[in-house]
């Protein structure tokens, strides 16, 4: 771990009524795309919502962009993207939503959200209630992109997105980690996508880290990631990044 | 499943069904540019982040085909400026065709033992493929 280092989380622990999530060490480090994996209730979005400060770890550490998430949410989050189809828009036409927002960080690029909506092909007079599953997800990630931030955190972007929206997701994710100091961590069951445009990967089961490290090391040689994830357990190999 | 078409830069064209590594399918395609010529020695190539973002890869995926080309010779790295296209990329050595040979035949060895074809049947089957190549040849 460096200075530069985006996320950087130590020993973290969350427990919760059924539930225990723990992740001994893991980093992100600029200008990579980083996946989270694994089956439902492995704790991917448990581990993201600690990121966004919205859950507080029971113990250990975790930093974005050097500060804790839970104890300074205005910085991280005015510094950082996150995107969760949980979290509800306000019911506005998608122009008009996507200016309210703009309002709330001075780093705003209105080229840039432009030129997404035109590749997500969004239509910038509807109304939020009347997009599909998926196009809400597409208004989400613009959001999350729209202020061009250092890290950018995406839940499950992925599911409910046709081919052309998937390929502009894609395309948009790489594109934040073409600059050498900027970083995305998704989370997606779409393996076959992740396996793409993944640096590294954390596989995640049962609230424990399963593997971690670059891809190319998680996943053997002529295997896609879903054979090599059916051969991983718990406890298992890891790989130090 | 898509396979994506490059727009601007190389003529790369990556497929998801072939199921063939992407690494791979860079590495192969951009040595067939340089072999052909379209990619003449000396030429400067896409730097691994644009050339990520162009394809829709990872970086690590980029990065190792173009590691794979530089031990293959065909790529040279130089400090601070980027890859580039070997001086000496024209004249493939003995030793470069052998080695290109082998890699090409032990991928196909590979798929045939990954479909469970036992040794023997590959024996018979290479001999064949030889023999019928022959006799276009003819």
């Amino acid at each position: 771990m460096t200075d530069s280092t985006l996320v950087q989380v130590t020993d973290l622990k969350i427990e919760r009524a059924g539930f225990g999530l723990h992740i001994p060490s893991w980093t992100v480090e600029p200008g990579s795309v980083v996946g989270v994996v694994g089956p439902n209730g492995a704790g991917k979005t448990t581990l993201l919502d600690c990121l966004a400060g919205i859950i507080a770890p029971s113990s250990g550490q975790v930093r974005v962009m050097g500060r804790d998430p839970s104890v300074d949410p205005v910085f991280v989050r005015s510094r950082a993207g996150f995107m969760s189809d949980d979290r509800p828009l306000f019911d506005l036409p998608v122009s008009k939503l996507l200016r309210v927002l703009s309002g709330y960080y001075t780093t705003w690029d209105d080229d840039l959200v432009a030129h997404l909506v035109k590749r997500f092909g969004l239509d910038l007079r509807a109304h939020v209630r009347e997009l599909s599953k998926g196009q809400g997800t597409c208004l989400r990630v613009i959001a999350a992109l729209a202020f061009r931030p250092a890290v950018v955190v995406l839940d499950e972007p992925g599911t409910g997105l046709d081919l052309g929206a998937r390929q502009a997701l894609l395309r948009s994710v790489i594109e934040v980690a073409r600059d050498p100091v900027r970083s995305v961590v998704v989370s997606s069951h779409q393996l076959s996508d992740l396996e793409r445009i993944a640096d590294a990967l954390l596989v995640l089961r049962g609230g424990r880290v399963v593997a971690q490290g670059p891809t190319d090391s998680i996943i053997p040689e002529g295997k896609s990631l879903s054979e090599a994830l059916v051969h991983m357990r718990a406890g298992g190999s890891e790989v130090s990044a | 499943m898509y396979t994506h078409q490059h727009m601007a830069g190389l003529p790369i064209s990556l497929s998801e069904a072939s199921g063939v590594p992407f690494y791979r399918q860079i590495l192969d395609q951009i040595a067939g540019l340089v072999r052909t010529g379209q990619l003449p020695a000396g030429e400067q190539l896409p730097s691994f982040r644009d050339l990520a973002s162009d394809l829709t890869v990872s970086l690590i995926t980029v990065r190792r085909a173009y590691a794979e080309l530089q031990t293959a010779g065909l790529v040279v790295r130089k400090q601070g400026q980027g890859t580039f296209v070997a001086p000496s990329v024209r004249k493939a050595s003995k030793a470069d065709i052998k080695k290109r040979a082998r890699q090409a035949i032990a991928a196909g060895l590979r798929e045939a033992r990954q479909l469970g074809v036992a040794v023997p049947e590959i024996e018979a089957l290479t001999r064949a493929l030889l023999a019928e190549m022959e006799q276009d040849n003819d």
